[in-house]
């Protein structure tokens, strides 16, 4: 049975929309909707490519011969007849300068990883310290052998016993 | 409707330029601005098989508060053959351009 994806087409379509139009983002098959996905993934990668090329003034050709390919070449990735390779990714990041950075996010969540990861180091450094640890880190610093005597092989190995 | 679905390849087509639009990413090579002129603000072109045979479906963007963005397909134009803007493309291009939509909240 062919199932939806409408990732992009966040909408709720009226009844008045034709019921073909949710047959357009129904794929047939896994491997259809790879293709999809991977095309996808390509046009963020051409977006950036496109605005830096931009930037830099750099029109279609000279783009091509910056990574030793062809216009046509390039012209059929946009156009998504071609998928991108890393290596060819790896060269636009070279030629142009830049680096891609990579994010994630389960397919559920508005966050990323990186909003995930810094959520808990944020709920870690706000998180109160009991009574214990902070004596022991008062401990450290005002009676810390090694601030006393740095050079001291003895008392550096007391502090590591304690 | 019936262009969209008359075969695999202007479905995947139809899919690739609705993901760029609805993402914000910029390709011009399936989509882009088709302003000519003072009559054609907001007109857009879905550009199906550039270089081949060239269709079109012309659309209107709308911006409602400053923020949503609303593309109306609007009138299909097969086998743009020419790179200049014919007559038969000027007045399809004003007739998007001369359309008014409102937007039910």
């Amino acid at each position: 049975m062919p199932y939806i994806k409408l990732e992009a087409m966040n909408m709720k379509l009226k009844n008045n929309v034709n019921p073909d139009f949710n047959d357009l983002f129904s794929f047939n098959s896994k491997e259809e909707e790879i293709d999809y996905e991977a095309k996808v993934l390509m046009f963020h990668f051409l977006d950036r490519i496109q605005a830096k090329a931009e930037e830099l003034g750099l029109n279609r050709k000279q783009l091509a011969e910056k990574i030793g390919t062809s216009a046509s070449y390039i012209t059929q990735l946009f156009r998504g007849d071609k998928l991108i390779n890393l290596s060819t990714i790896a060269k636009f990041q070279k030629e142009l300068g830049v680096k891609f950075t990579i994010s994630m996010k389960d397919e559920n969540s508005s966050l990323d990883d990186k909003d995930v990861a810094l959520n808990q180091l944020t709920e870690k450094s706000f998180k109160t310290p009991t009574f214990k640890q902070v004596r022991r880190s008062n401990t450290s610093i005002t009676k810390n052998p090694i601030l006393r005597n740095k050079n001291s092989i003895g008392t550096k190995k007391k502090h590591e016993e304690i | 409707m019936r262009y969209l679905t008359q075969d695999a390849k202007h479905i995947k087509k139809f899919r690739y330029i609705s993901e760029i639009i609805l993402s914000g990413l910029k390709n011009t090579d399936l989509y882009d601005k088709e302003e000519i002129d003072d009559k054609s603000k907001g007109v857009t072109a879905m550009k199906f098989f550039k270089g081949q045979e060239n269709d079109r479906i012309y659309c209107k963007e709308i911006i409602e508060d400053g923020k949503v963005f609303i593309v109306i397909m609007a009138i299909l134009l097969e086998k743009k053959k020419n790179r200049k803007v014919k007559q038969r493309e000027r007045n399809a291009i004003h007739k998007v351009g001369s359309y008014e939509y409102e937007i039910e909240k």
